[in-house]
């Protein structure tokens, strides 16, 4: 055996700060954040577009989603691939993509092709085809994509749990695609009717982040200083609130594992708890030796690796364990699961609080250490209603949790005694297990949706 | 345009006397660290009957080593502020954590025990418990995952059984059952030791702070002798259009197009990653154009590939069919993109585009610290030149359209593709 020096203690590094952004509002009210980040070659450029899934009209879900897809397929300026083509020739990439509270639209590029890049992000927003045969594409893509997630089991479980913990009056109880079928009444009138309802500056955010030249705001002055658009409606972000406790035994025929999600329908960023349950996720299901992964994963060999997730919406968020586990052992894990959540037999330690909140505020500046996790992690923040000081709050939040407060929320939030369970597998070969382990499921053969 | 100038990332590079190399670039932007420790063994150094044991191997170096408990190296870092993880692949495993500069010095003192102390750990128990963890990581990501066979047929179609590349990394089931302690203290005692290892420092850490460090903690290391290899000589391409043909409940059929094709880090592999690029790495490249824009058989179609050290690198085609769709037409549809290039070559704007977008990407790949000392210890590991890294966009740059034709003409032939069809299978009722 090789005679190893002394263990090593830890030096506190030196101090770190978010690197503030600078934030000025064009004449049109689009607010535009710079951060100006040295070394960071490829410059990341980020729109926020303050539109929810509830802008969707009840009988079109599904065209938030056509309608970002499409942005990118072509613009009156640059028809059709035209479009595509220059921006890979700029050597960007561009992306658009929905989330429940807002639209992103995404440009990643090196530093020294930023104007063309600005120019063409800012067409695909202002001025897009949205073609028939475009959106009629797009609309076939996504189908096969959702048959394809579906197909797995892990995918068939997300779906299920968003159903599962969210009242089904709100349109985040739905995927993005909407209700099976939707997406089949959606048309490119309807997509070109959406984006001229919510496309404009008002509640935009231009974020960008990277190694700039000085003038990058005339860039941005010449690219959006002139988007207008009268029609632009405001549409209220949702409060969604807790679908009736269940239990749903999804059957997946011939599965080897199960995909467990136990849920509780929980909080967002903006709740003062929010930094408690962080802390004690983290303590229960985040950390590699948490209460859960040393058990099911470390000790028992159940699983390659077991988690509890917090996945907050603009208003309110789901907390869940995630995990699969080969069917003989299914029952015994869900059996196991709450006796390691129990936070009021074995409330969250001092030790684990430190641990938590040391690896919650110790990892944050490697997640904005590149532009596009500036301008990604940013424009997250402000979809979450939350300001330019929310990542230095958020570290305070972090550093007053107690372990009495840790344990408080996590007994509230995420309670052994309530919570929804949604298990993917091999219904013959798991409901009696799900049974004998004290869930009455309901078995919902393949092709139903709950 | 591409601008194409070379990096100037800072490098400095020192090999302690028990053969351990070690690579400092310092990077002061933020206040982290990443440890970057490649080891020069992969799956394509398992014996027959031993498969998935190098991936195997891999989860017990985090069950403990002398002066750590089992789970503790990744516990003790976490709750340090670090992140980090560990891969393998057919020609290397990678052990990685980026940490608070403060933590660095724990984070070499863990990995040097390991490397140095680790069989007084490694007990049956523990390689019992990872062995199940691992066959969950199986059933999870291939057995219960539609195509998640796909690769064990590819490889099938490319390398004979007993070739290196010839099993997954996962390995088998069997195998892994077989999997003995005695097994495990093997490969330990022939692969890991400081000789067969590259270490990377990238981050807020001065080149005479690390390699004081690196002293300090591996130093003291004895070292050992690293097995010879015998070579892997390139295997001729295929002929007869050799075809697999399975199905399985997945919901579409695939068609895959497969060429074996020149190892990593060779002029001829880029002219070959470019020739893909211009047939699928985007939506706008010919096969999507072709199969899902203009014949609208397809919902994907695009390539990839397997890059490998030795001997050959797998190159790929596919297209994934919408429903009622022929295979055989998207096949011959396929096969006419590929002809069209290898005769025709790439356009101007399309190399261009190709060569702007590596750029982007590599740059990108090296904005993150993480990335970028993982970028370090691979290219010291497999062509002994950290340097290259930095040189990697006027290397790619560099290559002509006419290299592009060749190379596709060389390689990319369709008389020597292999097929895989993955034939949709009852899939039961609609999934909703």
């Amino acid at each position: 055996m090789v005679t190893m020096p002394a263990r090593p203690t830890i030096r506190q590094p030196r101090p770190w700060s978010f690197p503030t952004g600078a934030t000025t509002t064009l004449d049109n009210g689009l607010k535009v954040i710079v951060h100006e980040l040295p070394g960071q070659y490829v410059v990341s450029v980020g729109l926020l577009l303050d539109v929810p899934l509830s802008s969707e009209p009840a009988d079109r879900e599904g065209v938030a989603l056509l309608t970002a897809s499409t942005l990118t397929e072509g613009t009156h300026s640059h028809p059709g691939t035209t479009f595509t083509e220059a921006v890979e020739a700029s050597g960007a990439v561009v992306e658009a993509s929905v989330g429940y509270s807002h639209v992103h639209v995404l440009a990643d590029v090196p530093g020294a092709h930023l104007r063309p890049t600005i120019r063409l992000l800012a067409e695909a927003v202002r001025e897009p085809q949205l073609l028939d045969a475009d959106v009629e594409r797009h609309r076939i893509l996504h189908l096969a994509q959702l048959e394809q997630q579906l197909a797995t089991g892990s995918g068939r479980a997300n779906h299920a749990l968003r159903r599962a913990l969210v009242d089904p009056g709100f349109r985040a109880s739905r995927a993005k695609h909407g209700m099976p079928g939707a997406l089949a009444e959606v048309t490119g009138a309807d997509v070109r009717a959406h984006h001229a309802a919510t496309n404009g500056p008002r509640g935009s955010v231009l974020v960008l982040s990277g190694d700039f030249d000085q003038g990058v705001l005339d860039e941005v002055q010449a690219a959006f200083g002139s988007w207008e658009n009268p029609d632009q409606r405001s549409v209220a972000h949702e409060v969604p609130t807790a679908r009736a406790r269940g239990a749903w035994l999804i059957d997946r025929p011939g599965s080897v594992q199960a995909d467990v999600r136990w849920g509780w329908f929980s909080i967002d960023r903006t709740d003062p708890r929010w930094p408690d349950l962080q802390v004690a996720t983290n303590a229960l299901g985040g950390a590699y030796l948490s209460r859960l992964n040393r058990v099911l994963r470390e000790e028992k060999g159940f699983s390659y690796g077991v988690s509890l997730v917090n996945s907050p919406l603009r208003s309110g968020g789901y907390t869940y364990t995630h995990g699969s586990f080969r069917n003989e052992v299914v029952g015994e894990a869900l059996s196991l699961m709450p006796s390691l959540l129990d936070v009021a037999a074995d409330p969250v330690t001092p030790d684990e609080v430190a641990r938590a909140r040391d690896y919650l505020v110790g990892t944050t500046p490697l997640r904005y250490a590149t532009a596009s996790g500036v301008t990604v992690g940013v424009l997250s923040l402000i979809g979450a209603g939350l300001g330019p000081d929310a990542v230095e709050k958020q570290l305070e939040g972090y550093r007053r949790v107690t372990p009495d407060s840790a344990s408080a929320a996590a007994a509230e939030l995420v309670a052994i005694d309530a919570g929804s369970l949604v298990v993917v597998g091999d219904a013959g070969a798991l409901e009696g297990p799900l049974r004998a382990a004290g869930w009455e499921p309901t078995v919902v053969p393949a092709g139903v949706w709950i | 345009m591409t601008t194409a100038v070379p990096l100037g990332y800072p490098i400095h590079t020192q090999t302690l006397p028990n053969g351990l190399r070690v690579i400092v670039n310092p990077d002061h932007a933020v206040p982290f660290v990443a440890v970057n420790l490649w080891y020069d063994v992969g799956s394509r150094d398992e014996e027959p009957g031993r498969t998935g044991l190098a991936h195997l191997f891999e989860h017990v170096m985090f069950q403990g080593s002398a002066n750590v408990a089992s789970g503790e190296h990744f516990n003790t870092l976490q709750a340090s502020g670090a992140t980090g993880n560990a891969t393998t692949w057919f020609d290397r495993t990678n052990y990685f954590e980026a940490v608070p500069a403060g933590v660095l010095d724990l984070a070499l003192w863990l990995e040097a025990d390991r490397m140095a102390n680790l069989l007084p750990a490694l007990t049956q128990e523990n390689l019992d418990t990872q062995r199940e963890v691992v066959k969950e990581e199986k059933r999870q990501r291939y057995d219960n995952a539609p195509y998640g066979d796909t690769i064990d047929h590819l490889l099938a179609l490319a390398f004979p059984p007993d070739h290196p590349y010839g099993h997954t990394v996962i390995g088998s089931m069997t195998d892994l059952d077989a999997a003995s302690l005695a097994d495990t203290h093997a490969f330990f005692t022939t692969w890991y030791s400081p000789g067969n290892a590259v270490l990377t420092l990238v981050g807020d850490v001065t080149a005479e702070e690390g390699f004081a460090k690196a002293q300090a903690y591996f130093g003291g290391l004895p070292s050992r002798d690293v097995p010879e290899r015998a070579a892997v000589e390139p295997l001729a391409p295929h002929t007869g259009v050799p075809r697999t043909v399975t199905s399985a409940p997945v919901p579409a059929n695939m068609l895959y197009l497969q060429w074996l094709t020149p190892p990593r880090g060779t002029r001829a592999a880029d002219a070959v990653d470019i020739a893909l690029s211009v047939l699928g790495a985007t939506e706008v490249s010919r096969l999507y154009r072709r199969l899902v824009r203009d014949d609208a058989s397809c919902s994907g179609a695009g390539s990839s590939s397997v890059p490998l050290v030795k001997g050959n690198s797998l190159s790929l085609a596919y297209a994934r069919a919408l429903d009622g769709q022929d295979l055989a037409a998207i096949e011959e549809a396929l096969c006419a993109e590929v002809a069209r290039l290898c005769s025709g070559g790439p356009t101007e704007a399309e190399l261009q585009r190709a060569h702007i977008q590596f750029e982007r990407e590599w740059l990108a790949e090296c904005a993150r610290l993480e990335s970028r000392a993982d970028l370090f210890s691979g290219y010291a590991t497999m062509f002994g030149d950290p340097e290259r890294v930095n040189r990697r966009i006027v290397e790619y740059g560099s290559i002509r359209a006419d290299e592009v034709r060749e190379a596709a003409e060389t390689w990319l032939r369709p008389e020597n593709r292999a097929v895989l069809e993955y034939r949709r299978g009852p899939m039961g009722p609609e999934q909703w």
